[in-house]
């Protein structure tokens, strides 16, 4: 209990509270502007955070991926143009609102839905962390090796369109994560004579390389020009009507997303699409979906933030992020020393509480500067690409050099940058390769020291029920786009 | 070279082929220690993960083969030739060589008003101001609040 007050006090500080509601803010813009995703958001502020005590940078990071999943609701509300994945079914009601001059009205309805959906999810978070973590407990090195497996498989499948093209990306990246010193034997890896290889590849410039610069280089090579937004936002506030069908529609979306997002690979737009689905097939009139109405808008906005909390889940309680989101804020956990899983629990208590009460205070933030900034978000999504595209640019530099002062980690975020673009148009995402250079020494560590334990024999991965069942899911996750297309096929 | 070029999966299958076997040859030069105590030496992992990805190009390659055949660049990146990425490139690379003899603030305005410029900007005001602003804000944000020492250059600050 004292542990619970003192997080509590620690995130109401002021100083606290500016990072989350400056963080929020700068994910809500992130997130409104079209092809920038909250995902690159956390990853150009990542060096920040080091610079920062270590609650405080998750605490940053953390408001600018709650404000960046709100954020993507603008530009589908006022462009038709999804700002990222998650609010790709919010432009199917959001924009013909926006197109009978209610667009105001669309951006207050889904920070209210957001914010629903949000505090929904971190409540589960909240109470559902501590059992896993306690269950958790009893992973040994096979099962946590078996995880990183199921982790990397899992995303494999959910965000790549071929399943061989994800694993060609999971492989990359853990190649990549095998680069330096061996860490048992210490012998040099891929190092090439230099003595800034010796240490392994910093993920972080790679990080912001793949996914701030690559944005950058799609964006100047594509050259397209954006539509403008032309329409001032009048009335934010959604009516006594609006709420009361937020309030009936919510109950269906807050738990298929916070239950989709818990699952690795699975994020915040498949939570939107089921959602939104379910709303379309339990309505009476499922006609008026697509023209702009509250209940569809409420399926898919509050669907997507329940989300976050869901998705916080493994990667609190198991160390395992399931998306790239997720496996950037890994990466900003590790990089700060803290070492996200079930020891957490019991040895870093108030960290825990932090998080979980600095992610309430973001969903207020973004409830908050959602519907207060709402008439500025116009001008921000009319930011021409030629401003745009060089501060990002300047900021991934910036941001690359900050961590170590290093020249050699701006060429590794220009090297990401590069690779990133080149493993796009070859059709890899880079979700797995970054999940693979973060996850990969873990799962080496974790598989070696298995392996020591049962004198090289691989039957210690299927030594106890725990660890079958992990490699039973894992073989399921695998299967199952093989035994789709062979149904299509047959089909 | 046809049957390379017939898609993005066969010309990626090919690249990533050629990079598992590349690096299995690297694999195979690791100094491996004469007392081996641990059952997996530091080559097991990578030895692993480079047949894995040389075994699934091949099955790419394959697949890409199944195929039909595709333009390997994208339709809206053809006819161009890549001047506003590669500025942006360019300029950053610059920061590597140019950011400790010039500072980061004359080399952040430079950057930004060079890349913008490339990028279609046209007016002198918008540049400037673009430029000054933003530098500005980057250095009381990572200078003056986070302490971070970026470069400085010949200016005092």
């Amino acid at each position: 209990m004292d542990q619970l007050f003192a997080a509590l006090g620690h995130v109401l500080s002021p100083a606290m509270l500016l990072l989350i509601f400056g963080g929020t803010f700068v994910g809500i813009v992130v997130g409104a502007l079209p092809g920038l995703s909250a995902t690159l958001g956390v990853a150009i502020l990542l060096p920040v955070t080091y610079y920062l005590a270590p609650a405080e940078g998750l605490l940053l990071l953390l408001g600018i991926y709650t404000g960046g999943i709100y954020g993507g609701s603008i530009a589908a509300i006022l462009l038709n143009i999804p700002g990222c994945p998650a609010s790709l079914m919010t432009t199917l009601d959001g924009y013909p609102m926006a197109r009978r001059g209610e667009g105001g009205r669309g951006i207050g309805i889904a920070a209210v839905c957001s914010f629903i959906g949000g505090t929904v999810g971190i409540l589960a978070l909240i109470f559902i962390s501590p059992l896993l973590a306690k269950a958790a407990l009893s992973f040994g090195p096979a099962e946590y090796a078996l995880l990183a497996l199921f982790g990397l498989s899992a995303i494999v499948v959910v965000v790549a369109k071929s399943v061989v093209k994800g694993f060609i990306g999971v492989c990359i990246g853990l190649l990549l994560a095998t680069v330096g010193m061996d860490p048992m034997v210490s012998v040099p890896r891929f190092t090439y004579g230099s003595i800034e290889l010796l240490g392994g590849i910093n993920y972080i410039p790679v990080v912001i390389g793949l996914f701030g610069l690559r944005e950058v280089l799609i964006s100047a090579f594509s050259n397209e020009k954006r539509e403008q937004v032309r329409q001032t936002v009048r009335r934010v506030l959604p009516t006594a009507e609006d709420m009361k069908i937020i309030l009936k529609g919510a109950f269906h979306p807050c738990w298929i997303g916070t239950l989709i997002g818990a699952l690795p690979g699975a994020g915040g737009s498949i939570a939107a699409i089921i959602s939104y689905n379910r709303a379309v097939a339990a309505s009476k009139t499922p006609e008026r979906f697509g023209t702009g109405i509250t209940e569809g808008l409420t399926a898919s906005e509050t669907a997507n933030n329940a989300s976050i909390g869901g998705a916080m889940v493994p990667l609190m309680t198991l160390g395992i992020p399931g998306s790239s989101v997720t496996a950037v804020l890994l990466g900003a956990m590790l990089m700060n020393n803290i070492t996200p899983g079930p020891m957490l629990f019991s040895t870093n208590p108030e960290l825990v509480y932090t998080v979980f009460l600095g992610m309430m205070a973001a969903n207020t933030a973004m409830l908050i500067l959602g519907l207060a900034c709402a008439k500025i978000f116009p001008h921000v999504i009319n930011l021409p690409q030629s401003a745009l595209l060089p501060c990002i640019a300047l900021l991934c530099a910036v941001g690359a050099y900050a961590m170590n002062n290093s020249f050699f980690d701006v060429g590794l975020m220009l090297a990401g940058g590069v690779g990133g673009f080149l493993l796009r148009e070859l059709g890899v995402n880079p979700g797995p390769v970054i999940l693979g250079l973060i996850l990969g020494p873990i799962a080496e560590a974790n598989f070696r020291g298995a392996m020591e334990l049962s004198d090289g024999s691989l039957l210690i991965f299927v030594s106890t029920p725990l660890s079958i069942l992990i490699l039973a899911l894992t073989a399921a996750l695998v299967a199952l786009p093989l035994i789709r297309a062979c149904l299509a096929r047959t089909a | 070279m046809n049957i390379l070029f017939r898609n993005r999966e066969t010309l990626g299958g090919a690249l990533f082929a050629l990079l598992g076997v590349y690096l299995l040859r690297e694999i195979s030069t690791f100094t491996v220690p004469m007392e081996k105590v641990r059952s997996l030496g530091p080559e097991f992992f990578p030895n692993v993960l480079a047949w894995a990805l040389t075994l699934l190009s091949v099955a790419l390659f394959i697949q890409g083969l199944r195929l039909p055949p595709a333009p390997i660049i994208p339709a809206a990146y053809r006819g161009r030739i890549g001047l506003r990425p590669l500025s942006v490139l360019l300029g950053l690379a610059s920061f590597i060589f140019l950011a400790e003899p010039l500072g980061f603030v004359l080399w952040a305005l430079l950057f930004l008003a060079v890349v913008q410029y490339m990028l279609g900007e046209r007016r002198p005001f918008a540049l400037i101001a673009l430029a000054a602003l933003i530098t500005a804000a980057l250095y009381l944000v990572f200078v003056t609040a986070l302490h971070v020492p970026l470069p400085r250059g010949p200016l005092p600050f």
